[in-house]
């Protein structure tokens, strides 16, 4: 609609008292590219990543003209490196997207608590689990916003031709869980020689050394957990995840079914088995169906292919289990107390029912309840012309998540490079799997715990 | 005679003795006495901006991670730990580790890549300008390129699935290696890799050393009955040793810095075999926030490659005169 100059004006002077009254103040919110279909954009259009923080940022603007919003576009890659400089520059933004969340940052009193900006109703609505990953010291620090991730470590992701090729059924409905029997049967006919020639042209899955989350959803299969339910102790090496890392061992070496040069791989390796038909099964959930759609219209992807969503199989006596996670939005220490007023109004602002419901068009669940039970995702992009059977057992499978890292309050990123280390050495066989998880657990401890 | 101070001489092959350089000014007829304010104002205005951001994007710095090494370093406070920093470097078996693993790549790429540099150089010597042109641009491209654009060229190459390496050794039936994700391959690849793409800018140095060896010298060798190899040995080598003491040593501080390729192709792995220092260094600081330790990390760095400046300075700096 177009506004004439006298609605400009009549809406200024409206509005010019109440800006007299407040300070004008500006709010710096870095987010990585989020490629999120804003209501603005034209039919069909293919978004940058840029259009999300320009949208809110520009909406949140309008109903409060004495803010200025600087949003800034800050790409995965270095994304980490970046916010510790500002942070040690002693100039963070206002408002961060928790990408690499550390909860030291609360405890060093960089970070303010949103407890009290909380209201009852959002502690109802935010789910549990996306609540407290920000929780520190008892204090909450992160205002939730996505649930889940892309489905790394959550569920996998299969190719319905190959399947139908091999004549392998695909899992049933309503939740197309499988067990690992169930798995392994499929596996030995989805592992394919089509021209006779001894080579193996479809392997069923790819394993990754350096794809941390999917190899450890692996070595949960069997019960095994990376810490002690206190969070003081990594005891990975226990007798089911021995177990489990031995069963990739042998898919790989015993039965061919995945690929030799796992260790060399991370998870795009994977990725790139699945999209160019080297592996019938690959990782992900409903979001990685869209990178499919993307690719192909990128060009980085010669043929489509059409995949549904499946869970990690599991041992009946353990039960199903996938990789619980969540992201959101946290407001750095402010001096000023009407700016702070203002981040954590901005803060809710990107995460009230409303908004985050624009989450849908990238096929993610929200960190709200009520959000949730408004999203069909009907029609979102040209490629998911009905993907409501894809999602609910995409969320039947994350309805069996648990944390994969230990307490979210505990920084274990010095872990996980000897996490990547043990994966290697076990899939390289340079080491038994035994060993690999007794060095990995010797040296975790000691890395994070000083033991 | 003129004397061979500089590796950074004349590139045309001028091979004619030279009179003693003079200063600018003596070259002015007035030496120093002769800079009246106006020009000393003058230089100083073109000697500042430099002069600044060398400091502060240098100087200062290097001279603030000296006593950030002393302190452990959070967000909101510093604290004056003493020489536990350096402790913890030294206790730390994965920085010894990444120690050996860049003495190793070290030696074998500066090796490696100075001989390759110095045969191209060699042979390139007796050719016409034009075709000297075209090879010394070919050779000097990869310097121009990202070196970020040549890792990832590299891991498509030794990708262990579709990569070309193993498409062509299996031409020979060789099984297809994971050449990043091998320990004992991991590291070598890295170092074929470097040795492959680098040295053009050596080649342009030890062509410009080897075009002003006085021909006379070669002539005078041969006459006297010496071979070629003899020649380069006793005649060549000798005279271009500025200049090679001069590429070991950047070849070596440069090397010993070795960064970005670990970064893109392998992280440090396959279970830490790739890991380097400068990358240890980068952990600390960016992934675990210990900026006092990785300030220690780089002040050990910085003395190692001090030493190791200084033994190849007395091996390998001598005078050369002809």
């Amino acid at each position: 609609m177009r506004r004439s100059p006298l609605h400009v004006l009549v809406a200024l002077l409206a509005l010019s008292p109440v800006a007299a009254a407040q300070p004008q103040i500006e709010l710096t919110w870095w987010i990585n590219p989020w490629r999120i279909v804003t209501p603005d954009m034209p039919e069909g259009a293919s978004p940058t990543g840029e259009e999300y923080a320009r949208y809110m940022s520009e909406r949140f603007m309008e109903l409060h003209p004495n803010v200025t919003v600087r949003y800034e576009l800050v790409p995965n890659a270095g994304f980490g490196e970046k916010v510790t400089t500002a942070i040690f520059a002693g100039n963070p933004p206002d408002v961060l997207k928790d990408l690499d969340w550390n909860p030291d940052w609360a405890r060093e009193g960089l970070l303010e608590p949103i407890d009290t900006y909380l209201t009852d109703e959002d502690r109802e609505d935010f789910l549990p689990y996306a609540l407290a990953k920000g929780l520190v010291d008892g204090q909450h620090y992160i205002w939730p916003w996505n649930n889940s991730n892309n489905g790394m470590g959550s569920t996998l992701l299969l190719n319905t031709a190959l399947f139908e090729e091999a004549g392998v059924e695909i899992p049933a409905l309503p939740d197309r869980a499988w067990t690992i029997d169930e798995f392994l049967a499929a596996a030995e006919k989805l592992t394919m020689d089509r021209d006779g020639d001894g080579t193996t042209d479809v392997y069923a899955i790819t394993f990754a050394a350096r794809d941390v989350e999917n190899m450890l959803s692996w070595l949960m299969r069997f019960g095994a957990k990376l810490m002690n339910d206190e969070g003081t102790e990594f005891v990975l090496n226990s007798e089911e995840g021995v177990r489990a890392l031995q069963f990739i061992v042998d898919l790989v070496y015993e039965h061919g079914y995945a690929p030799r040069g796992g260790e060399a791989l991370d998870v795009y390796g994977t990725i790139e088995n699945l999209h160019n038909g080297r592996a019938a099964i690959g990782y992900g959930g409903i979001y990685e169906i869209g990178r499919i759609d993307r690719y192909l219209k990128e060009g980085r992807m010669a043929n489509p292919i059409d995949v549904v969503i499946a869970p990690f199989p599991h041992d009946p006596a353990v039960g199903p289990i996938a990789y619980e996670t969540s992201g959101g939005f946290l407001v750095f220490k402010q001096q000023d107390d009407y700016k702070r007023e203002m981040a954590m109004e901005f803060a809710r602002f990107l995460t009230n029912t409303e908004n985050i419901q624009m989450l849908e068009s990238l096929l993610y669940i929200t960190a709200r309840r009520s959000a949730n039970a408004q999203l069909d995702f009907a029609n979102v992009a040209d490629y998911t012309e009905d993907v409501s059977t894809e999602v609910q057992v995409y969320q039947s499978a994350i309805d069996h998540g648990v944390p994969f890292f230990g307490p979210s309050d505990l920084d274990i990123s010095a872990a996980i490079e000897h996490f990547t280390a043990a994966m290697e050495a076990a899939l390289s066989r340079s080491k038994t799997p035994q060993q690999a998880l007794d060095d990995f657990v010797r040296e975790a401890n000691r890395a994070v715990f000083g033991r | 005679m003129s004397e061979l101070t500089t590796p950074l001489g004349s590139a045309g092959g001028d091979a004619r003795p030279r009179a003693p350089a003079r200063g600018r000014g003596q070259e002015r007829g007035g030496g120093t006495r002769g800079v009246t304010g106006t020009s000393r104002a003058w230089g100083v205005a073109f000697v500042a901006p430099q002069t600044l951001l060398f400091l502060a994007f240098f100087l200062v710095p290097v001279v603030i991670a000296f006593a950030l090494a002393f302190m452990e370093v959070r967000p909101t406070r510093m604290t004056w730990v003493g020489l536990d920093n350096f402790q913890r470097v030294l206790n730390d078996q994965l920085f010894g580790r990444a120690l050996v693993n860049t003495t190793v790549f070290t030696a074998v790429v500066v090796v490696f890549w100075l001989g390759k540099a110095l045969l191209v150089a060699y042979l390139l010597d007796p050719m016409n300008a034009t075709l000297q042109t075209f090879f010394k641009s070919a050779f000097y491209l990869p310097a121009v390129t990202s070196s970020v654009i040549i890792s990832l060229i590299w891991l498509w190459i030794f990708n262990p699935t579709f990569g070309l390496l193993n498409a062509f050794v299996g031409l020979f039936g060789v099984e297809p290696v994971a050449w990043l994700g091998n320990t004992r391959t991991a590291l070598p690849s890295l170092m074929a890799m470097q040795v492959i793409m680098g040295g053009g800018s050596s080649i342009v140095l030890l062509s410009a050393a080897l075009a002003r060896i006085p021909r006379d010298l070669y002539e005078v060798a041969l006459i006297d009955g010496a071979k070629r190899p003899t020649i380069f040995a006793k005649v060549i080598l000798p005279l271009i040793r500025p200049t090679l003491l001069y590429l070991v040593v950047t070849g070596t501080i440069n090397t010993f810095q070795v960064f970005e390729a670990v970064y893109v192709m392998t992280q440090g792995g396959p279970q830490f075999a790739t890991t380097t220092v400068v990358y240890r260094i980068y952990q600390e600081a960016f992934q675990r926030f210990n900026l006092g330790v990785a300030s220690a990390q780089a002040i050990v760095l910085f003395l190692i490659t001090l030493v190791l400046a200084a033994v190849q300075f007395r091996l390998l700096g001598q005078n050369v005169e002809y």
